[in-house]
């Protein structure tokens, strides 16, 4: 049982290799297509490897735990960078570098800096500062792999497996596929985050017992946040609005089970009847 | 190569788009606007600011400013 999510995650990995295989028999066998997908990627897969590239195991693993400590606004900081800065930096040097790198034809960062400064020594700089900095946020993948291989079955799969088996996969994966496979999967990826982050949405809103409710919470922590951190701030008057917080998610959750307990007795009385199966019929009768 | 006054007005309108894209006068605000922070608000709403910037920059002056016609020719 516990290994199950590890069959959802390798069918996955099945798929994505499907689409490496189909990106492979339609890739050349050069660098530029190799490393740029021969400059051809199209707006939309553009869009979303960027966004699958940008959305990377800091987000699920880190993300959360920064806006639980530090406050959701840290959120849009993240967000924010993503969007508005990277979008300045792709229309303004991300475009000109494109096209520069086209008609000169640079496959790589290193390589264009070095031929326009004539300088061998600032593209062996530009290379090793990519692999320094690279390195660490290719490997938080692969522990953040790691760490959900072995959470999703419950430690069957140890931390260690967990980052084997995805940093296996990715070799593989991008040697085979290129820039374009990745491309693809990350289109195919970048779709099915973003649908379920809505799908998320909906479930948290009906979990908290609908948007009134889930405004309410909203509204008592954000009052609870403001009243401060620190607790000689404000510490009554926190406290007092973390008590209300708790007291709420408490009535919540009574009345949720008290739906469910409801639920429950009226399918029994109904059963016991044995003749009425239309329980709505029974309650306009006032029966039950 | 000097930069026109065109030029340098887009400089300012990024400038801005950066400079208020996270809420920071909001930050600590606690007014909830139909269940959500009002600073959520501010983001979704300057989201729709910047989208309308970008596309207004990326179909007038992007091109020239880039010097997409004369790329891998003079100057770079």
């Amino acid at each position: 049982m516990t290994l199950q999510p590890l069959g959802i995650v390798v069918g996955y990995l099945l798929l994505a290799l499907g689409v490496g295989l189909l990106a492979y028999r339609v890739g050349d066998n050069d660098a530029e297509d190799f490393y740029l997908a021969s400059r051809t990627l199209g707006t939309l897969v553009l869009l979303f490897t960027t966004f699958a590239t940008l959305l990377s195991a800091f987000t699920f693993f880190g993300g959360p735990n920064l806006a639980y400590a530090a406050g959701p606004e840290w959120i849009l900081v993240m967000g924010v960078m993503d969007g508005i800065l990277f979008a300045v930096l792709w229309y303004v040097i991300g475009y000109r570098q494109w096209l520069i790198g086209r008609a000169r034809e640079y496959v790589t960062l290193g390589e264009m800096l070095g031929d326009r400064f004539a300088s061998p020594t600032l593209r062996a700089l530009v290379a090793g500062v990519s692999l320094l900095w690279l390195f660490p946020y290719v490997m938080l993948q692969q522990m953040g792999a790691g760490e959900a291989l072995r959470g999703l079955t419950s430690g069957a799969i140890p931390y260690w497996g967990g980052a084997a088996l995805i940093t296996v996969f990715m070799i593989a994966y991008v040697m085979l596929a290129g820039l374009r496979g990745v491309a693809w999967t990350d289109t195919l990826q970048g779709l099915f985050m973003l649908s379920v982050l809505w799908v998320a949405v909906v479930w948290v809103v009906n979990a908290a017992g609908g948007v009134g409710a889930a405004a309410t919470v909203g509204r008592t922590v954000a009052r609870a946040r403001v009243a401060g951190p620190s607790r000689s701030a404000a510490p009554r008057r926190r406290e007092r609005l973390l008590d209300e917080y708790v007291q709420h998610l408490q009535s919540v959750l009574v009345a949720q089970q008290r739906q469910d307990f409801l639920r429950v007795d009226r399918r029994t009385i109904v059963h016991l009847r044995g003749s009425a199966t239309d329980v709505g019929s029974l309650e306009r009768s006032g029966r039950i | 190569m000097t930069r026109s006054v065109r030029d340098w007005l887009w400089v300012l309108v990024f400038a801005i788009l950066i400079t208020f894209s996270v809420p920071w006068f909001l930050w600590g605000s606690a007014s909830v606007v139909a269940g959500l922070p009002v600073w959520l608000w501010w983001h979704v709403g300057w989201m729709c600011v910047a989208s309308a910037t970008f596309a207004l920059f990326a179909r007038t002056d992007w091109d020239r400013m880039m010097g997409a016609d004369t790329a891998g020719g003079g100057e770079l």
